[in-house]
């Protein structure tokens, strides 16, 4: 585990909090993350760590609290805007377009960057020619980062992917926004223990791959955890129990009982 | 870098060979659709349908012959096209006593536009408008308002006929643009049932007998409802509207082909398949719908003031309900984002119950059961699905290497 | 008569509309909260009653009770109807369920088409209006010169009666329970032990026979039905729930009746605003502005459907709030 990070603060909310109804799904959250480091966020299902992710990303907004990216906050921003900013992310279960291409779904992530629309699409194929050749190359190249093999397939609907390798475009896909900041929601869901260790290769590759890129990962699987990340956030029932290292927060009272006795539920 | 490989079991021809292939299959497709007009009797249709289901089932089971034919047109595009052009070409001369077929061709020929159209909407972009009639209306009617009450050329007529219809189809859009797919469903029947009883009850549209005696096409005083004479033959009046609409759904097809296999294409299949992926990977999810929303009207406007100056008289029974659901089941049957498949959904649509008059009653029976059975058995519609290849720069036959990796 | 007795004879003929518009809604906004789908076939399944109902008393009319042939004109078409319901549930919506919205959505629009033309073909002359029996009493009695109908009475009761029937099953029953449990988080549903498949089947029932029942009803009141009725029908059906909040049982109850009122209003009101323009308008230059302009009665659709898109524009969750649909 190397620190890679600079202190900088790259990210970070102020009493995030979001309602539905009457249920308190996220209460009070603050947090941050450091430029360059990769942050664990984890808690037992239903303690709002995805939620949290879907405010940051835009998806729903928060009742009250604020958030900020690079020093601006993004509170009620769209989640385009969001993402043309810098911040994308996977999700649990993962959201590809099956049906489209390999290469296309890794291309959505680099549309908004292109010159080339309607006009240029019906008249000028050259500078389309140009934008897509570019595209796939740089497409190509994220997906020969994580696995070679599915270069070849790049042309193929992303259907006919197996789980782990989906996986693995949805975060090219992500990648390919040129983010630096990663949200990855429980990437190793599913994974056999050796597709988990590839996972937690590929995450570090990002990294390599990405100078600079913040990463936060949510997970159930404490080895991931244990291995990649530098800091660890504990939720729990929407609120933050814990904070730290791993060894800090895994040794923390609170985050046992939450995980595996009094008031949590079994992981 | 490596590249993107294909697998290809064609067997290698000379290129004698290849162009005879290439030609080959296009004549006998033109000869078929030929004697599928020609010939009256029924037992036609039947003969055919086994004969296209044999050759399916003989490609199905030498996949070699299919790829040989596949790469063939690939390597002889030009020949192909080529052939094409001078079948569809020569084509409307040889309905030499058969104007009603003639028109009927010609009316396919509008609703391929107006599909293409739809297909831009509901297709690529997954927005269900159930409106298509009332916005070809919208067209008819605005080429033949402009056209009796201004005098106005049916050219500008054609232009202002798309214009208008997109423009107020942003409107009938942008309240709804925020909420879910449903919503816009519901909005675009309420519109078409509006804009029906309107066209029905306004006097300047007419009310219930329409507008009459619209100016038909005309270029530089030859008026397209002269008669063609050639070589000593009278050939129908409907020759000159062919070729007018030919052309019109040549340059349409293209357009929709060029904005498919674009940036454009893959933004509206993602938001089409999954609008919170799009959204988080920076999609601005309202502007590709509103584009494509407006544009998909502009082309059914069009084909609908196209419409309106062949055949010079219009009333709000051609613009009802069942008739966008005569649209919408051509997108579905050609396969939603499939343009070759919408085109040929379209001649199937709109000829076939022609065909089979004794049947023509239960036609819109059989749209229905269309839309059931492709939906659930084929959503993809009858064509083959193939991948974006963005005009061969992304597929596996055309790529190569630029690292020096093994290519096809 | 005085404007107020105008305005409450206006008013009981839009609810009479309005119940009928609100049992078809109820169907519409079951659908959507158990199977997230809109089925726009169910217009037709309120035709497929009326005309299920032609054919029992075609055969059995001649029974000696007026009010047994009446009930089994109900009951009859509503069984009926719900076998078709379910019947077409199982073969071509279950199938395409998983699929994205749209998908159904455009299936139970050919299913629709289908329902509808094979009335048109294979019912004897089915393109013909057909004449309902007229079984309900006639006549009616005044309250000063307000007139209400004997036959409004009963169906205004028998549709106050069905719904407040199947709110208790709602509510009350096991059934009910399953339905709202399915409505709400299906996978969930499904890991109490709850028979998805059957719980489907049996929203289907219910909203094909209140789709018959208002059918049936259709036919007593006007007289006459015709195979196209569906068709405007199921649109404002469908309108009327998404006014009332999609998903939401009482909001379809709501939007049926709001919807009702506009359309029944706007033809009440229409001749008069009509004329009141046409006179402030007369020899000005707006005359022939105002002479164009639908403010005929036949326009009372154009009205409600306006206000329809308006209120989407303003409140899109419906008036009781739509069923929260997409999880991320």
């Amino acid at each position: 585990m190397t620190a890679t990070t600079n202190g900088k603060k790259i990210f970070w909310t102020e009493q995030l909090t979001i309602k539905f109804g009457g249920l308190v799904a996220v209460d009070g959250v603050d947090m941050d993350v450091q430029e360059g480091e990769i942050l664990g966020l984890i808690g037992p299902n239903g303690s709002g760590k995805t939620t949290i992710f879907n405010m940051i990303t835009g998806l729903y907004i928060p009742t009250t609290g604020d958030f900020f990216f690079d020093g601006e906050s993004l509170l009620g921003r769209q989640p385009y805007e969001i993402a043309r900013r810098g911040v994308t992310r996977t999700f649990q279960s993962s959201r590809l377009c099956l049906d489209l291409s390999v290469l296309d779904n890794i291309f959505i992530g680099m549309h908004y960057r292109q010159r080339s629309w309607l006009f240029d699409a019906i008249l000028r194929r050259g500078r389309l020619a140009t934008e897509v050749t570019q595209a796939k190359r740089k497409a190509l190249e994220l997906l020969e980062i994580f696995n070679p093999e599915l270069v070849g397939r790049a042309g193929e609907p992303a259907a006919a992917l197996p789980q782990i390798d989906r996986r693995r475009v949805e975060v090219c896909r992500a990648m390919a926004v040129e983010p630096r900041l990663l949200l990855l929601d429980e990437p190793s869901a599913g994974m056999t223990p050796e597709e988990t260790e590839e996972l937690m290769a590929d995450i570090k590759k990002v990294q390599q791959a990405s100078t600079g890129i913040s990463i936060i990962i949510i997970e159930h699987d404490m080895k991931v955890i244990s291995s990649i990340t530098e800091r660890v956030v504990a939720l729990n029932y929407g609120r933050k129990i814990a904070e730290g290292t791993y060894q800090k927060v895994a040794g923390t009272e609170e985050v046992r009982d939450a995980y595996l006795g009094k008031r949590g539920h079994h992981q | 870098m490596a590249t993107i490989t294909m697998k290809s079991t064609s067997r290698k021809l000379s290129p004698a060979a290849g162009i005879a292939v290439v030609l080959g299959v296009v004549g006998a497709v033109f000869l078929l659709f030929l004697a599928l007009i020609l010939i009256q009797e029924g037992w036609i249709l039947i003969a055919e349908i086994i004969l296209a289901l044999a050759v399916i089932y003989y490609l199905k089971r030498n996949p070699h012959i299919e790829a040989t034919i596949k790469t063939q047109f690939n390597l002889h595009r030009g020949v192909a096209i080529m052939g094409a052009a001078v079948a569809l070409l020569i084509f409307p001369f040889t309905m030499y006593e058969n104007a009603y077929w003639l028109y009927n061709v010609v009316i396919a020929g509008s609703f391929i536009v107006a599909a293409l159209g739809l297909n831009l909407q509901l297709g690529s972009g997954g927005m269900v408008n159930l409106a298509g009639a009332a916005f070809y209306g919208v067209g008819a009617y605005t080429a033949g308002l402009l056209a009796l009450s201004w005098g106005w050329p049916p050219w500008l007529t054609l232009l202002c006929g798309g214009l208008v219809t997109a423009i107020s189809s942003i409107f009938l859009f942008i309240p709804v643009m925020k909420t879910r797919g449903h919503y816009l469903a519901l909005v675009t029947i309420a519109f078409q049932f509006i804009v029906v009883i309107l066209l029905d009850n306004l006097e300047f549209t007419g009310g219930p007998q329409g507008l009459k005696n619209i100016p038909l096409f005309s270029l530089f005083g030859y008026s397209f409802n002269t008669e063609v004479e050639l070589f000593g033959l009278t050939f129908p009046t409907y020759v000159n509207f062919y070729f007018l609409i030919l052309l019109m759904s040549v340059v349409t097809i293209i357009v929709a082909n060029r904005i498919y296999q674009s940036w454009v294409g893959v933004t509206l299949a993602t938001i089409r398949d999954d609008e919170i992926a799009a959204k988080t990977s920076g999609v601005q999810i309202n502007k590709w719908k509103l584009i494509a929303f407006s544009v998909g009207n502009f082309f059914i406007g069009i084909s609908g003031a196209f419409y309106a100056h062949t055949v010079g008289f219009i009333s709000p029974p051609n613009f009802v309900f069942e008739k966008s659901l005569v649209m919408v089941s051509i997108v579905i049957l050609g396969g939603m984002d499939n343009v070759a498949g919408v085109v040929l959904g379209a001649i199937l649509l709109i000829l076939l119950p022609e065909k089979l008059r004794f049947i023509s009653d239960y036609r819109y029976l059989i749209y229905g059961l269309v839309l059931i059975v492709m939906l659930i058995f084929r959503p993809k519609g009858i064509l083959p699905f193939k991948v974006r290849d963005y005009l061969g720069l992304v597929s596996g036959a055309k790529l190569k290497s630029t690292k020096g990796g093994a290519e096809v | 008569m005085t404007p107020t007795e105008v305005l409450i004879q206006q008013l009981i003929n839009g609810l009479m509309v309005g119940i009928l518009y609100s049992l078809v809604a109820v169907g519409f906004t079951l659908y959507f909260g158990v199977l997230d789908v809109i089925n726009f076939a169910h217009g037709d399944v309120f035709m497929l009653g009326s005309f299920m109902a032609l054919v029992l008393f075609a055969a059995f009319g001649a029974l000696p009770y007026t009010w047994l042939v009446v009930l089994l004109l109900f009951v009859g078409a509503m069984i009926l109807t719900s076998i078709v319901g379910v019947v077409t549930e199982r073969l071509c919506i279950k199938p395409v369920s998983q699929s994205p919205m749209l998908i159904s959505l455009l299936v139970t629009l050919g299913l629709g088409i289908a329902i509808r033309e094979s009335v048109r073909l294979f019912y004897p002359r089915g393109a013909d209006p057909k004449f309902f029996p007229k079984l309900l009493p006639d006549g009616g009695f005044n309250i000063g010169n307000i007139f209400i109908r004997y036959d409004n009475i009963i169906i205004f009761l028998l549709g106050v009666g069905i719904i407040i029937v199947v709110n208790l099953l709602i509510t009350r029953t096991k059934m009910g329970s399953a339905i709202r449990a399915v409505a709400q988080d299906k996978e969930a549903a499904k890991m109490m032990g709850v028979n998805v498949d059957r719980t489907v089947d049996i929203t289907f029932i219910i909203g094909s026979a209140l789709a018959a029942m208002a059918g049936v009803m259709y036919g007593f009141y006007y007289g006459q039905v015709m195979f196209n009725i569906g068709a405007m029908a199921g649109v404002i059906g469908f309108s009327a729930a998404v006014i009332g909040g999609l998903g939401n049982i009482y909001g379809a109850i709501v939007g049926g009746f709001l919807f009702g009122l506009i359309e029944t209003l706007a033809a009440a009101i229409l001749p008069s605003i009509s004329l009141s323009l046409t006179s402030l308008a007369a020899n000005t230059v707006f005359a022939g502005f105002v002479s164009a302009l639908p403010l005929g009665t036949e326009n009372k659709r154009v009205i409600a459907f306006l206000v329809v898109i308006l209120f989407l524009v303003f409140k899109p969750t419906g008036i009781l709030g739509e069923k929260e649909y997409e999880r991320v």
